[in-house]
C-alpha cells in the first residue's frame, strides 16, 4: 500500500511539473482525434524467404507514407519474432534516429538493409536453425502504426527420430534434446507438412516444435489411422509437455564441415567407431548430418555404419539392389549391441 | 541522458465482469521503482502498473541540450483474441488517437494531464468484448507491453409468463426474473445485448421502470419510437401496473444444466421427480440460457422449473435456428408430456 501511495504522489508530482510546462493542457484534458483513414501502410514484396544454416537472409518490409506529407524525422522500426503462443513475440532488433538495438541470440547478427528511408527491411547473418520461424516487422510513425509478418525458411530435411531407449519415450523436452543431440532442432508442422508434400510416410507419432503430436501418411493402411482415410497428416492434438512420449520429428539444414565414411582395414564396435573417428581428427557423425549429407548433398553410400548415438545406419541416394532396392533413403539397422564388431563408421569434420 | 522503460507486469491475470458493466485498467508510469497493484471491487479493475525510467549509462545532460519531452511517449492499447488483434486506441503528444469502433465506449482517465498514467475507461461491456488487453508504451527505442485477461459474462434474456404475453406488472416482472436464477436487466445491458447482436420484438420491462426492446432488422409492428432505424426502442418510464413481458439478466450460475434422456413421457410433475431421484432439480430457464450461452446443445424440449419446455440450440441446424433457444412448447412434439431438464449444485 506505501508503494502505492508513493507511486500516486509521484504521478501527482509529475504532474505539477507538467502543468508548468504545458499550461494548457489542464483545460485541454484530452483530445480525441479521428482521422481519414491510415496514412501510413508496411508491406513486403515477398512473404517468404528461404535460406539456410550458415547463410544470409533479407526479410524485406517496405514503408509506404501519404506522399504529400513532410517526412518524417523519426520512425521507429522494430522487428520481433513470433511463437506459437500468441500472446508471446522475441525481441530482435529496434532503430530509432540514430538508435539501434539488437537483442538476445541476434545481437551482432541483424542490421537493416537500409536501401533507402522507407525500407525497413532485415538482413540476418549466420542464420542458425533456430531462426526458423515467422518475424513482424513494425513501423510507428507518430500516431500511427503497420506491421507486417515474413516467414524465414530453410533449406533441409526432417527426420523421424527415436532414441536407444525405444519407440515413444520422449516427452517433449527429451524431444528437444534428442533433436540437439543429433545436429537438429524439433521440426516445425510446416516443415512436416512440406515433408509429406514431398511424399513422407512414417507410422509413429512424433512430436512437432508447437507442442503436438502429429505424423505423415501417403499411403493409408489400418494401423496408421485406417484404410479407408484419406492421405493426410494424423494429428493427436496439443499433449502434455511433461507426461505424454512419443518419438519426434526433427529438422536440419546444411553445416559447414565433412561428413564421410572412413575407411577402416576391419569391421569395428562402438567405442573402436569413436575411437577411430578422433584418430583421424574429427568425431564419429550425428543423425542429422548424415541426413543433411544424404537430402542436401547427395551422399550415397551402401555401408552400416555406427553413429554417435549408438544406431547404425548408411545413407542411398541411387536405390539398387541390397542397398535399398525401392527409394532413396537412409536405411536404419537398428541400435545394436555396442560391443558387436560388425559394422563400419561414418564421421564428421567441422570448419571452425 | 537515454530512457529506459522497464518491467510492468499484472498482479493477477484474469477477471470478470458483467455485461453491460465498465471496466477501468489503470495503469500508472512514474520515476519509481517498478511496481503493480490489480484492485476490484464490483465493476471495476484497476490495474496501476509502473514503468521506470532509468538512466541507463551515466551521461550527464549537458546544459542546454534538449530534454526528452515528457509526454513524448507512446500508448498503445489493443484487444487480442486467438482470430485477431484489433486496436483500441493509441496516445502521443497529448493527442489520443480513437478507433471508430471504440470511440462512443473508450476513455483515457487521466492523460494527458498526468501524462504518465495510461488508464483506460471502458464502458458498456459485451460479450465480445471478453479476452486479452494489452498495453503497450513506448519512449524512444525503449517499449514494454503488460496484459490482462478479462471475461465479460452474463446474459439479458427476454421473459414472460407461460399464460401468455404482456401480463407482468413491474413488481411481478421483477419476482419473475429472480425465480429465474436472474434479475431484471439494467437499461445498459440491454443496450450491451443489442450491441453484441440480441434482437426481439416483445416490450418488456427494465430495472428503471421503463419498457423498452432491442430492434436490428425493423419490421412493421416493431418500428416503435425509431421507425425504420435499428437500435433499442423505448415507451419510457410506464406506470408500475400496466402489464408487459421482461428482460432479465442472469450473471452466473454454480451448477450445471443436463438434459435427462429417457425413452419415457414425463408431466411437469413426473418431470421433477425425476431430477429429484438425480440428485438435483429441475433447471429454471434464467440456467438453461447460461448454459446455452456455455455452448449447451439439445435437439430435444424439455421440462424447466416454470412449467415452461425448452431446448437449447447452438449447432444442431435441425431442430430450430442454431444459435437461439427454442421456446414455443406448444409447438413440439413431445407436448406437455417431455423429459426434464435438471440442474445441479456442483
Amino acid at each position: 500500500m506505501i508503494a502505492v501511495l508513493i507511486c500516486v504522489l509521484i504521478s501527482l508530482s509529475v504532474a505539477d511539473k507538467l502543468d508548468d510546462l504545458y499550461p494548457e493542457l489542464e483545460q485541454s484534458r484530452t483530445i480525441y482525434v479521428v482521422e481519414n483513414g491510415p496514412q501510413l501502410s508496411v508491406v513486403a514484396e515477398q512473404s517468404k524467404v528461404v535460406s539456410r544454416r550458415g547463410g544470409n537472409a533479407t526479410l524485406p518490409c517496405k514503408i509506404q507514407r501519404d506522399q504529400s506529407l513532410a517526412p518524417n524525422r523519426k520512425m521507429r522500426i522494430k522487428w520481433t519474432k513470433l511463437t506459437s503462443d500468441y500472446l508471446k513475440e522475441v525481441d530482435v532488433f529496434v532503430a530509432m534516429d540514430h538508435h539501434k538495438r539488437s537483442y538476445g541470440s541476434f545481437h551482432g547478427r541483424v542490421h537493416l538493409q537500409g536501401f533507402s528511408p522507407m525500407d525497413a527491411s532485415l538482413v540476418i547473418t549466420e542464420i542458425t536453425l533456430e531462426d526458423y520461424g515467422r518475424y513482424k516487422c513494425e513501423v510507428i510513425d507518430g500516431l500511427e502504426d503497420g506491421t507486417v509478418v515474413v516467414s524465414l525458411d530453410l533449406e533441409g530435411v526432417i527426420f523421424p527420430y527415436f532414441p536407444r531407449l525405444g519407440r515413444y519415450n520422449l516427452n517433449f523436452y527429451d524431444a528437444e534434446r534428442a533433436c540437439r543431440d543429433q545436429d537438429a532442432i524439433v521440426a516445425s508442422f510446416d516443415q512436416l507438412y512440406d515433408a509429406w508434400r514431398g511424399g513422407m510416410d512414417w507410422c509413429n507419432a512424433g512430436w512437432l516444435s508447437d507442442g503436438s503430436v502429429q505424423y505423415p501418411i501417403t499411403t493409408p493402411r489400418e494401423p496408421c489411422g485406417g484404410k479407408n482415410t484419406v492421405p493426410g497428416i494424423r494429428n493427436y492434438g496439443l499433449r502434455d509437455k511433461d507426461k505424454n512420449h512419443y518419438d519426434v520429428f526433427c529438422f536440419t539444414s546444411h553445416y559447414k564441415g565433412r561428413f564421410y565414411y572412413l575407411i577402416q582395414p576391419s569391421k569395428l564396435t562402438y567405442d573402436e567407431a569413436v575411437k577411430a573417428c578422433q584418430k583421424d581428427g574429427a568425431q564419429i557423425a550425428k543423425v542429422g548430418q548424415m541426413y543433411a549429407a544424404w537430402k542436401l548433398l547427395g551422399f550415397d553410400r551402401c555401408d552400416a555404419g555406427w553413429l554417435a548415438d549408438g544406431s547404425v545406419r548408411y545413407p542411398i541416394s541411387n536405390p539398387r539392389r541390397r542397398c535399398s532396392p525401392t527409394e532413396a533413403a537412409v536405411r536404419f539397422s537398428g541400435f545394436p549391441d555396442k560391443k558387436h564388431k560388425l559394422y563400419g563408421v561414418y564421421c564428421f569434420k567441422g570448419h571452425d | 541522458m537515454k530512457v529506459n522503460t522497464c518491467c510492468i507486469s499484472t498482479f493477477s491475470s484474469s477477471s470478470v465482469y458483467n455485461n453491460g458493466a465498465f471496466l477501468v485498467f489503470l495503469v500508472y508510469f512514474g520515476q519509481s521503482a517498478p511496481h503493480v497493484r490489480m484492485y476490484q471491487n464490483n465493476n471495476r479493475i484497476k490495474a496501476k502498473i509502473n514503468l521506470t525510467f532509468s538512466q541507463r549509462d551515466n551521461t550527464v545532460n549537458e546544459p542546454g541540450s534538449p530534454t526528452i519531452s515528457p509526454v513524448s511517449h507512446r500508448i498503445k492499447w489493443t484487444h487480442v483474441t486467438k482470430e485477431k488483434v484489433t486496436p483500441i486506441l493509441v496516445a502521443s503528444e497529448g493527442k489520443v488517437y480513437v478507433e471508430v469502433e471504440y470511440l462512443d465506449r473508450v476513455m483515457m482517465v487521466n492523460y494527458p494531464v498526468v501524462p504518465t498514467d495510461a488508464s483506460v475507461e471502458i464502458t458498456e461491456l459485451r460479450s465480445k468484448d471478453s479476452g486479452i488487453y494489452r498495453c503497450e508504451v513506448m519512449h524512444g527505442i525503449e517499449d514494454d507491453h503488460d496484459s490482462v485477461d478479462i471475461q465479460v459474462q452474463g446474459i439479458v434474456f427476454h421473459y414472460r409468463a407461460i399464460s401468455t404475453r404482456y401480463t407482468l406488472t413491474f413488481e411481478k416482472a421483477k419476482a419473475a426474473c429472480i425465480q429465474n436464477s436472474a434479475a431484471i436487466a439494467t437499461p445498459a445491458q440491454l443496450q450491451a445485448a443489442y450491441d453484441d447482436g440480441y434482437h426481439q420484438c416483445d416490450a418488456g420491462w427494465l430495472s428503471d421502470e421503463t419498457v423498452r426492446y432491442p430492434i436490428h432488422v425493423p419490421r412493421e409492428r416493431c418500428y416503435g419510437d425509431k421507425e425504420t432505424f435499428p437500435g433499442v426502442r423505448t415507451y419510457g418510464v410506464r406506470d408500475v401496473n400496466e402489464t408487459y413481458d421482461v428482460y432479465c439478466f442472469a450473471e452466473k450460475m454454480s451448477g450445471r444444466v443436463f438434459y435427462s434422456t429417457s425413452v419415457e413421457k414425463f408431466t411437469f410433475y413426473e418431470a421433477r421427480d425425476q431430477c429429484a431421484k438425480l440428485g438435483a432439480r429441475l433447471a429454471t430457464t434464467g440456467e438453461l440460457y447460461l448454459a446455452w450461452k456455455a455452448g449447451m446443445d439439445v435437439c430435444n424440449a424439455g421440462w424447466l422449473s416454470d412449467r415452461s419446455v425448452r431446448y437449447p440450440v447452438n449447432i444442431s441446424q435441425h431442430c430450430s435456428p442454431p444459435h437461439s433457444i427454442f421456446t414455443n412448447h406448444l409447438l413440439h412434439s413431445c407436448g406437455s408430456f417431455c423429459p426434464p431438464l435438471c440442474g445441479v449444485i456442483e
